[in-house]
């Protein structure tokens, strides 16, 4: 893929090194803000009242952790079944979201079928809408299906999260060719083995940056709107309980925060790194 | 005409091609292709009852709250029609929102820009083959990551108790939520850094950081689609005696491009409707004020405003987009 690319162009060690700069400029501005949730979230509480506040740590500790970990213990519900939730709905809806948006995508962008303009134009008007004011609305909506206090009320409007079919959608008019659906077509395969087999294969990469968006996004779903039985509340809501608790307990918000990312984090290095070579001009000759 | 053929076909007496005949008749205007079409229908299914049961219910109803007075009622509430008042309202009355459009419009205009240049360029750095490069892939979405994460839900946790709407609940939180010197601001403020020197801080780096931050989504967005390139191309092109410089702009340009149009659609919606926004926060505002019907009005407006961009902007750049297919 690219790397056959790059070695074949001339360039220098000099291009090299100052393309490398340039990245690092940027990461820094990034890490910075980072870097110091994580070193406020190892200091001990004596130095985190030190002015002006300190970039490094003099006596690391995990007592924020500690702290953490024991409020959320404390709480009225085992820790493990927060987790149990978020992970439960992330899981759930990464995966359904992943599925029906690829699955829709492949039609609105390789099928022509009466209306399939308009249920284009509904999806992309659903981009633009502000969901704090459908908010109401959709509770009501939510109370006469009957999913509120469920985890149906998180879940089902993330299967239907318009940003995905709309970057699977685009994905799939650019990468994949019509002439490699006609060629299975012709050898005879149905509609959700090419589906399967053809198409999802060849926008692997979308749809892995679609399970990071999903996931990343589900994972920090509270849910507090739809769901009020402590027992389906997600980790985010408990840890942001604790968190909301104020100045007092600063070392334990940095250390939920450090807590909190570690998992999207795991999830986006995941799909990046299973982004390997996709050929998706593989077996067409032109 | 088919009648004869038929008539020929039965005077041979071939009754096999009798049948066959038949059968194409049967299925006329109906070909093969029409039918694959119709499987369309069931691929998109499952999107279009999600749409259909949740989404545009809830769309209709705000409408519907738009156009009227909420009289709330015991456990439930009742809707009087005031007609477009609100909507007047908000256009003439109100001194901020119109301004708030106007100022909206214009970072807009420089966000699309500047993020769709930067993430480019940051997304074909990270592709070529650089020391660790998936450590600073990690990096530069951390934003991301971190803007839905818990630092925005402390702040909103006031919101959220209070009965309103749970704004970074399900696809919200997955369509939205890009971090912003706003949020490096509370992560600063929430870490109890000095109030001083989180102004100093915040402003310095504020300009740069906002777009840096704001392009975590269109980065990967780009990464994803120069990965699915095929290498072939490229190959044949430098054999061809094609710089690199060439093959960016005839290669890399062209294949990337419907995923431009994704990333301006994503990043004016995004200016739009991020934290921080006047718009935006005038009708969160409302919104925990309890006046919903204005919010929603004003949400409409807003939406039409949108609406108008997108329709202007999706078929220029439409124009430029290379479709293999096409």
């Amino acid at each position: 893929m690219a790397r056959v690319k790059k070695s074949r162009v001339n360039r220098s060690a000099g291009g090299d090194i100052s393309l490398l700069l340039v990245v690092l400029l940027f990461a820094f501005l990034m890490v910075i803000p980072m870097y110091y949730a994580i070193i406020q979230s190892l200091k001990p509480l004596d130095e985190l009242w030190i002015f002006p506040p300190r970039f490094w740590v003099a006596n690391p500790t995990f007592k924020n952790f500690q702290d953490l970990f024991q409020n959320l213990n404390d709480s009225w519900v085992p820790f493990s079944r927060y987790i149990f939730n978020t992970l439960f709905v992330s899981i759930v809806g990464t995966f359904g979201h992943v599925i029906i948006a690829s699955m829709a995508a492949y039609s609105l962008s390789k099928k022509r079928f009466m209306g399939s303009n308009f249920v284009f134009s509904i999806i992309v008007l659903s981009l633009m809408f502000t969901t704090a004011v459908t908010g109401i609305p959709t509770f009501m909506v939510m109370k006469n299906m009957h999913f509120i206090d469920t985890y149906w009320s998180i879940i089902l409007p993330a299967f239907s999260s318009s940003l995905g079919l709309y970057l699977m959608k685009q994905h799939m008019e650019a990468m994949v060719k019509d002439a490699i659906i006609e060629a299975a077509k012709i050898d005879g395969a149905g509609e959700m083995r090419i589906f399967w087999t053809i198409v999802m294969p060849m926008v692997k990469p979308a749809w892995l940056t679609l399970i990071v968006f999903s996931f990343q996004g589900l994972w920090n779903a509270t849910g507090a709107t739809y769901i009020y039985s402590e027992d389906l509340k997600s980790l985010n809501y408990a840890v942001s309980q604790i968190v909301s608790a104020g100045i007092a307990r600063a070392g334990t918000a940095a250390a939920s925060i450090v807590f909190m990312m570690i998992l999207p984090i795991a999830v986006f290095v995941f799909s990046q790194s299973s982004i390997v070579e996709t050929m998706s001009s593989a077996g067409i000759k032109e | 005409m088919a009648d004869t053929t038929t008539k020929t076909a039965l005077s041979d007496k071939e009754a096999l091609n009798h049948s066959q005949t038949k059968k194409i008749r049967k299925n006329r205007g109906l070909d093969l292709t029409t039918r694959r079409n119709l499987m369309g229908y069931w691929f998109v299914l499952p999107f279009i009852i999600g749409l259909f049961f949740i989404y545009i219910p809830a769309l209709v109803e705000a409408f519907r709250f738009s156009m009227s007075t909420i009289v709330m009622e015991e456990g439930t509430y009742r809707l009087e029609s005031v007609g477009w008042a609100l909507y007047h309202e908000s256009l003439f009355v109100d001194p901020d929102f119109f301004r708030g459009i106007v100022e909206s419009i214009g970072s807009m205009f420089l966000n699309v820009v500047i993020i769709i240049i930067y993430a480019l360029i940051m997304a074909t750095i990270l592709n070529r083959n650089l020391a660790a490069k998936g450590f600073y892939r990690a990096i530069l979405f951390l934003p991301v990551i971190v803007a839905t994460g818990i630092v925005a839900n402390a702040e909103n946790f006031t919101i959220t108790t209070s009965g309103v709407s749970d704004i970074e609940s399900g696809s919200a939180a997955i369509a939205g939520g890009v971090f912003s010197e706003f949020d490096i601001e509370l992560l600063l403020m929430s870490l109890n850094f000095n109030d001083t020197l989180t102004g100093i801080v915040v402003s310095a780096i504020g300009n740069l950081y906002s777009i840096v931050t704001c392009s975590g989504v269109q980065l990967i967005i780009f990464l994803a689609g120069l990965q699915s390139i095929s290498p072939a191309i490229y190959e044949s092109a430098t054999v061809e005696g094609a710089t690199w410089w060439e093959s960016f702009w005839k290669i890399t340009i062209p294949m990337i491009s419907p995923l431009i149009l994704v990333n301006a659609v994503y990043t004016i919606v995004d200016s739009f409707t991020q934290y921080g926004n006047q718009v935006m926060d005038g009708i969160y505002k409302l919104i925990s004020a309890g006046d919903y019907a204005i919010a929603s009005a004003q949400s409409f407006v807003y939406l039409a405003v949108v609406g108008v961009f997108i329709a202007i902007v999706v078929p220029i750049i439409n124009k430029f987009v290379f479709y293999e297919n096409k």
